[in-house]
């Protein structure tokens, strides 16, 4: 079990949302560019975000407490954060911390996509 | 001062949790409200927002107005423009303020969530490592949720009792365990602001240890708190349970192995020794055997042979399967050469020469070999045994000595025969010296001259009755205590029709 350089991707799909895949283990530095890679693509006044965490195996407290920024943020403009395919580790994580009171949490991105009113490129 | 500017900035303080972005809305409307070319919003002298030409002023809250005062005070710089009325700048005030409290109330929260996340995560640790058996599943579990929950860059956790015995089950990152003083890890564990060290300690000995290191700060790292420190206390306090669980439940395995490879060699054993014979002219056995453990070092073997039969009786030394082993070389050896009808004292001779060469020096059997023939003539070979008893007709005792040294004890050795007749009636009493050596309360061992009376008291007895009837008499002898060695009789009788 090795930490790996985070090198998130996003992208806006068709629909107006922004998908963001999170890398394996999403701490400080990880985090942050997380946040920075979605509120790059923050075009609008109601944004909607989902992160794709089927690469992501480990959250720490901090990369925890910079997604809730980014949902307050989020929150703030009218916008929505999602999650998909998030293993039940973190899952659990997300219910604890709160993320799951107001993100919402999808079992793939197919679901998640046609439920935000997307759908991939 | 517009009623729009006093209204919005009533709304802004009056928003349940006001957002990240309160403190930038809040400048932008004193902005507006002075005409100014732009501003910046300070706190603790740290730039919090900036508006329009501002962008390029220096930070600090020199000159600045006063917004809120504490610990963290708040200040307006305006570029190019009045400061904002009184009214304006009371209501940003109570703006600010509600933010203040409102972020302190998220951060309240967070905290308390942080917590209940701590607590989840040990009691998922705790009743998940009751199904836990291997140190690297554990310690996979662990090192995931201490670097989840502390924040750490690297974990790691070593099984072992001293740091050179040590094996490492799980790493996170570069391991912390990487030129730290192993000792003084494994002995008292280590704080420092960078890296943490707890052993895995049980109350008698040490399991491992749990090693963490660099906890992240939102920028950089931080040094770790006594919060860590109790934290990873209460991860390897569990960590240790499951390793000494784990232990526990193979060495539990292991015995339930060993216990039923025993209960197979004791029944081998037993099936080597059959409680029942074939019926033979002349000559009726019966025996009696008592393991002290589930495998004996006692033997016989009972070889019919044509008018008559031949028996050995050994003790080979030691107890438990090792023991057990040798007995069963001992009768398959004895067995052999029953049939081959030469001097009883040269079958001696070759189960001596063969156990000595076979067996570690300090291995040895006591034994007793009888060949009673079709005439009632009876040889004795006595191997360092016990006495046998020949018990008359008329209930006289007579006893047959040691013939020689124990088998095995020596390369080479030489038995002398004793030879004797047993008429209808008279029976031959063969045991082992579980019943001399049978201990009373005060420790005294029975003798072979009780042992002697015990036999002749019990003498109106027959066969299977007769060893029972022994055996119970020594009972009472040790107060009912179970004997300590193995216990073996066997009584050859010779019958009226011989």
């Amino acid at each position: 079990m090795t930490a790996e350089k985070p090198t998130p991707r996003a992208e806006v799909v068709p629909g107006g949302i922004t998908v963001v895949e999170a890398t394996d283990y999403i701490n400080n530095e990880a985090g942050q560019l997380l946040a920075d890679a979605a509120k790059a693509h923050f075009g609008r006044e109601r944004p909607v975000l989902l992160f794709d965490l089927s690469a992501t195996r480990i959250i720490n407290s901090i990369g925890v407490s910079i997604l809730l920024e980014l949902l307050e943020d989020i929150l703030d403009r009218k916008g929505t954060m999602a999650f998909c395919n998030v293993s039940p580790t973190i899952a659990r994580t997300f219910d604890i911390m709160g993320v799951a009171q107001y993100a919402r949490i999808f079992p793939d991105r197919a679901t998640a996509l046609e439920a935000l009113g997307g759908h991939d490129g | 001062m517009t009623g729009d500017t006093l209204r919005r900035l009533g709304e802004l303080a009056l928003e349940g949790l006001p957002g990240p972005r309160l403190p930038g809305i809040v400048l932008d409307i004193l902005v507006r409200e002075s005409h100014a070319a732009g501003g910046l919003l300070l706190r603790a002298g740290t730039v919090v927002a900036r508006q329009g030409t501002a962008g390029t002023e220096p930070a600090g809250d020199e000159g600045a107005i006063e917004l809120l005062p504490g610990p963290e005070p708040w200040h307006l710089r305006l570029v190019g423009g009045p400061a904002p009325e009184d009214g304006a700048l009371a209501a940003a005030r109570l703006a600010l303020r509600m933010w203040e409290l409102g972020t302190a109330l998220r951060e309240a929260r967070l905290g308390e969530r942080l917590r209940l996340w701590e607590l989840d995560a040990i009691r998922t640790l705790a009743s998940s490592i009751v199904g836990i058996l291997d140190p690297e599943t554990l310690g996979t579990e662990l090192t995931t949720s201490l670097v989840m929950l502390m924040g750490v860059r690297r974990a790691e956790l070593l099984v072992g009792g001293t740091p050179e015995g040590a094996r490492r089950v799980a790493v996170f990152g570069r391991p912390p365990s990487d030129g730290t003083d192993a000792a003084a890890a494994w002995r008292e564990g280590i704080t420092t602001d960078r890296l943490l060290a707890r052993p895995l300690a049980t109350s008698s000995e040490t399991l491992g240890l749990v090693l963490v290191a660099d906890k992240e700060a939102r920028t950089g790292s931080q040094p770790f708190s006594e919060d860590d420190q109790r934290l990873l206390e209460l991860f390897a306090v569990q960590a240790a349970v499951a390793l000494e669980n784990a232990r526990l439940y193979r060495a539990s395995l292991e015995k339930e192995r060993l216990d039923r490879e025993l209960a197979v060699a004791a029944e081998v054993q037993a099936y080597l020794q059959p409680p029942e014979f074939p019926e033979m002219a002349g000559y009726r056995i019966a025996t009696f055997r008592r393991p002290a453990r589930f495998v004996a070092g006692d033997c016989f073997t009972v070889s019919p042979r044509a008018g008559g039969v031949e028996v050995m009786l050994a003790d080979v030394s030691g107890k438990g399967v090792g023991a057990g082993l040798l007995a069963a070389s001992l009768q398959s050896g004895a067995r052999l050469l029953a049939g081959l009808d030469e001097p009883l004292a040269e079958t001696a001779g070759r189960l001596g020469r063969t156990l000595h060469e076979t067996t570690e020096p300090h291995q040895f059997a006591t034994a007793v070999l009888v060949r009673c023939g079709e005439d009632g003539r009876v040889t004795f070979v006595n191997a360092g045994h016990p006495p046998a008893f020949v018990l008359r007709g008329d209930l006289r005792i007579e006893q047959v000595d040691s013939t020689g040294l124990p088998l095995g004890l020596l390369p080479e050795s030489a038995w002398t025969e004793r030879t004797l007749i047993l008429r209808p009636g008279d029976r031959i009493v063969l045991y082992t010296d579980g019943l001399t050596e049978a201990e009373d309360a005060s420790g005294e061992e029975l003798g072979i001259g009780n042992l002697a009376q015990i036999v002749a008291a019990a003498a109106r007895e027959e066969g299977e009755v007769l060893c029972a009837a022994v055996v119970e008499r020594v009972e009472r002898h040790t107060g009912g205590r179970p004997f300590t060695d193995d216990v073996t009789v066997v009584v050859i009788e010779r019958t009226p029709a011989g």
